[in-house]
Order: structure tokens, then C-alpha cells, then sequence
């Protein structure tokens, strides 16, 4: 494993260390290595991600190093092992997901898109996607604070074609 | 260099947000909404899309259903075709799809919102995706007429003819292509004309001649199917495989033993490379390596009340094993309402246990009650919506 560090800034101004085999879980910044237009003593600005939302980041990013330079190793591992491994990794995301408000969520997810982290995005998507089914259309317009465009007629109308549109 | 690692977010109530949250959340892309509804499961989208207009549509767009595919988060939903009139919804010949939670599912019309061609009967249909192929058949004679329905808007188009009339062909899909095989007028019937392919991609028919002469042209019983991504056509003799890759038939195969008397007169489906079919009143699946029909374990619970109940068709609904049944009508209902019938629903979980595949039933319902007895379920596909 590589234990080269390199540093991140964020938008707010501040700076992060991180491994560089954690930090190349973020395709943006795995391609600013490939074509090393990372300096060794500057950091990486973000101007688009907060310091508390980049400290989840890489709370994320450190957790997840290992699973993608352990390929060969797990090629070995027993189907037990694998499970114990994958279950070890859902209860900690559980846990990390569970720790953030809805708002956190959204911000984390904004994050993650920009710095393009695949495995982020879907955790953080499938957690909001979780928390907002159950919830009335009221509730849900409150969470994205969207207005209710829909004039009464137009409602009822919706409602009488949902009942083939969505089942 | 030390971490400022920041402290950990702690819990806040919504309410007491800071405001440049409410201009992150209002400004969310569109594709960033779409992969979070895209993992909200299908039956919450009723309630969903009415937040907003820009919601509901991105709900009925047709991105969010390539984003659904692409996480896999589509989910089976079962089409059927009925011939006849149905009393509840006083339709003729129409197309259904089956809703409701589990033990209240109805048969409930797709309401077309495109005009469709009159009806076809003796057609084959085949399900690619979200869409159901309907192909050939008669209207007065045989037709070359093939109409496509997306099941996400309830929409029929039609596709480029056949390029010979069929009736009472069949179908399978494979690897981007529809597979149409016989059906053809006696005098028309040669070895090029046995079946047609056509590429989805190109949208263009072409034919697809038979491995050998004897097959639909002399044999009429035959099946088609796919079975280990090529496609079979099997015959009492002889089952020809036809591999899409290499683009050719493979030679003559005399295994699968007992497996054309089953598949060719009876209702049947391939799950997990498996044959499911139903054999003297029991569900069975077909082991090739003994040439044997076993029984699926664990569905006593199924055979119970089977008095007179006879199976249509079996589906591969995701994975599951979904019966369609038509079951008497109850003494009572008979001496009021004379010659009519149920069709009944059922769904099997099945493990794969090696030697021995184990059922759960988890669904046996009524889904259409009393319908006359001449109302024929022509066709049963399950689609990923």
C-alpha cells in the first residue's frame, strides 16, 4: 500500500491529509495525480466542498482503501470471510449514515458527485432514497424546499391516472 | 501536518438548518435527484410524484428508468393478455397488468393512451425490458403486424412488418434480437421462411432458416427456447442449438431426454437455466444431467386446494416462479352464475440446492373473479419496470 500523503483544502480553508490510495477513491482526484498536476507541497483547493463535509469524505475514503487493494487477497477468502467482511463494512456505513442529518446527507451527496466517488454517491442516495419514501408529498417538498406547483385540478387528475401510472 | 479534523456533525433537526442549506438543496441537479428516486422502490412513486411538477415528471422520465436499469433497482411486473369480455371492467380483449400489495392483487386495464389496432389473437408475444413485443397472429387472416407495448407509459407503437404472415408462431429474445419461428401458410412453408430475427438495434427484419428441413415444415410439435444464451429448438427427436455469437446452428444434440414431451404440450419457463413445468397436477423442474422431472419440495401447502384448478402458464418473474391458474367457481357461485371461472395467481421463492430446488409459496390468490368462461388469458410476460 502506498503511503504517499497528499493535502487537501477546503472551500472554507481547511487542510486535510489524506493517503493518497484513499484520496484515488475520488476520480477527479485520482486523474489530477495521473497527470501530476499535484504539487507535493500544495494542496488540492476544493472550492465546491466545506471542511465538515470534506472531513466525512474522508472518514469514508479511509474506511474503504482497503477493499480495493485487497483484489488479490480476496480471490483466497473463504465465502465466510467475505460475508464477515461485508457485513463488517455495511454496519459501519450504517453507522456513518446514520450519525448526519438529512441536510449533512444532501451536502455529502453534492460533495461526492463533484468529486466523483462512485461507491459514495450510491450510499448516500440509497439512505436519503430511505428516509424520504415514507413521507408525505408535503414533507418531501419541505426536505428539497420545493412549492407545490400543482393547481387542486391538476392534483386530482394525477391521482386518478396514477392508478395505472405508478403501481 | 495535523488533521483539523472537523467535529462530528451532531443530529439537528431540520428546522434549525443553517439557510445556505436550503440553496444546496434547491439547487440539486436533476441527475442527482433521479439517483435518489431512483432507489425509492416503484409503489412509493404514486405519493412521490405529486410533490411537484418537476418531480413528477422526472419520475415518469425516461432517465430515471435508464438509472433504475443501470443500479438494478428495476422491478418485475406482470402483464397479461385476456381474450374475451372481462365483467369488471367491461373490456374486451384487452392487456392488464397486476397491481395491489401482495394477497390484493387485481387485474387492473392498461389504459393505452395511444390508439391500438384492432385486436390480434393467435399472435406470439415476447417481453424485452420494460416493452412487450406482440407479434404476427390474425385479425381476419394471418398478419405481419408486430406492435410494441412500453410498459412505463402505457403506449403501443407499431415496429416494421414481419416479412412473412404467421400464425400461432414462436418467440424468444437473445442477445438484442427477437427470435420469430413458424406460423407460416402451408404453401409458403419452406425451410427460409421457417423464422425470422429482428435486431433491435436496426430495427430491420431478417431471415432465420431452419437447422433442417423436418422441423415446422414436415414436425409441427417443436419448442423454442433459450437455455444456456443460445437458442433451443426442441423436438421429440432431435434439440438444435443455435449460438448467437458464432451466428450458426450447432450439431444435432440427442441429450435432454424427456424434456420435448413436457415443454412442447405444456405450460413451462426456464428460471436460473432451469425448466419449470407442471406434470400430472405437481410443479416439476427438469434435471438435465438424469434426464428426470423432479418435484419442486416444500408445496403441499399448494396442492391442498386444487380441486379442478388448471395451470395456463409459468413465468420467470424475477427470479420467482409466478403460476397462472383457472380455478372452478366455488358450489354456491356455480348454481347462480353458471359457466364461469377464477384466475388465480401464484408465487414461488425457490433455493437452488443442488440436488434438490425448495419452494416457498408466497402468493396464491384470486386476481379476477367470476369471468366468463370463454375468457382466455392468451399471454403472461413479466416486464422490468
Amino acid at each position: 500500500m502506498s503511503s504517499n500523503m497528499i493535502m487537501l483544502k477546503s472551500s472554507d480553508g481547511a487542510s486535510f491529509e489524506i493517503e493518497e490510495a484513499a484520496a484515488r477513491k475520488s476520480k477527479i482526484i485520482a486523474n489530477m495525480i495521473e497527470v501530476e498536476c499535484v504539487d507535493e507541497d500544495k494542496a488540492i483547493p476544493l472550492q465546491n466542498v466545506t471542511g465538515n463535509i470534506l472531513a466525512l469524505v474522508i472518514e469514508y475514503c479511509n474506511k474503504h482503501i482497503v477493499d480495493d487493494d485487497d483484489d488479490v487477497a480476496t480471490e483466497e477468502a473463504s465465502e465466510e470471510e467475505e460475508e464477515a467482511k461485508k457485513k463488517k463494512v455495511d454496519d459501519w456505513e450504517a453507522e456513518f449514515m446514520n450519525s448526519m442529518s438529512l441536510e449533512t446527507m444532501f451536502e455529502l451527496l453534492l460533495a461526492a458527485n463533484y468529486l466523483n466517488i462512485k461507491s459514495l454517491i450510491d450510499l448516500v442516495c440509497q439512505t436519503i432514497a430511505n428516509n424520504i419514501k415514507d413521507k408525505t408529498p408535503e414533507e418531501v417538498r419541505k426536505i428539497f424546499s420545493i412549492e407545490n406547483d400543482f393547481t387542486p385540478e391538476e392534483e386530482e387528475e394525477i391521482r386518478k391516472e396514477n392508478a395505472w401510472a405508478f403501481g | 501536518m495535523t488533521n483539523p479534523i472537523a467535529p462530528p456533525p451532531k443530529r439537528h433537526k431540520k428546522t434549525n438548518c443553517p439557510p445556505h442549506v436550503f440553496n444546496v438543496l434547491s439547487s440539486l441537479p436533476d441527475e442527482i435527484v433521479v439517483s435518489v428516486l431512483a432507489r425509492i422502490p416503484r409503489s412509493y412513486y404514486r405519493s412521490i410524484c405529486l410533490v411537484s411538477k418537476s418531480f413528477y415528471s422526472l419520475l415518469s422520465s425516461p432517465e430515471m428508468y435508464a438509472v433504475r436499469s443501470e443500479i438494478g433497482a428495476t422491478e418485475p411486473r406482470l402483464y397479461v393478455f385476456l381474450r374475451g369480455r372481462i365483467p369488471f371492467t367491461k373490456k374486451n380483449n384487452s392487456w392488464f397488468t397486476l397491481m395491489g400489495s401482495a394477497f390484493n392483487l387485481r387485474l387492473k386495464p392498461v389504459s393505452l393512451s395511444s390508439t391500438y389496432a384492432p385486436a390480434r389473437f393467435n399472435s406470439t408475444t415476447v417481453s424485452v425490458g420494460f416493452e412487450i413485443y406482440h407479434i404476427g397472429g390474425t385479425v381476419l387472416h394471418r398478419s405481419k403486424a408486430v406492435g410494441v407495448l412500453d410498459c412505463r407509459y402505457g403506449t403501443w407503437r407499431r415496429i416494421p412488418n414481419l416479412i412473412v404472415a404467421r400464425k400461432y408462431p414462436k418467440s424468444c429474445f437473445l442477445d438484442g434480437k427477437i427470435y420469430v419461428i413458424g406460423g407460416v401458410e402451408a404453401e409458403e412453408s419452406s425451410m427460409k421462411n421457417w423464422g425470422e430475427v429482428f435486431d433491435i438495434k436496426l430495427q430491420t427484419w431478417m431471415p432465420f432458416p431452419s437447422p433442417s428441413d423436418y422441423i415446422g415444415v414436415v414436425d409441427p410439435n417443436y419448442q423454442v427456447v433459450v437455455f444456456g444464451a443460445r437458442l433451443y429448438v426442441i423436438t421429440k427427436h432431435n434439440n438444435y442449438a443455435y449460438d448467437p455469437k458464432q451466428g450458426r446452428w450447432l450439431p444435432p444434440d440427442v441429450g435432454l431426454v424427456g424434456l420435448a414431451e413436457v415443454v412442447i404440450n405444456r405450460p413451462f419457463c426456464v428460471i436460473e437455466n432451469v425448466f419449470f413445468a407442471e406434470c400430472g397436477g405437481k410443479y416439476k423442474w427438469y434435471d438435465s444431467r438424469y434426464g428426470m422431472w423432479i418435484m419442486v419440495e416444500n408445496l403441499e401447502s399448494l396442492y391442498c386446494f386444487r380441486r379442478g384448478v388448471e395451470t395456463i402458464s409459468l413465468v420467470n418473474h424475477g427470479g420467482k416462479l409466478v403460476i397462472m391458474c383457472y380455478a372452478p367457481l366455488s358450489r354456491f357461485y356455480k348454481r347462480v352464475l353458471g359457466q364461469s371461472k377464477n384466475i388465480m395467481y401464484g408465487v414461488i421463492r425457490l433455493a437452488f440446492l443442488g440436488t434438490h430446488i425448495r419452494g416457498e409459496l408466497e402468493n396464491w390468490d384470486i386476481i379476477e373473479r367470476r369471468v366468463p368462461k370463454s375468457c382466455k388469458l392468451l399471454a403472461c410476460l413479466s416486464v422490468s419496470l
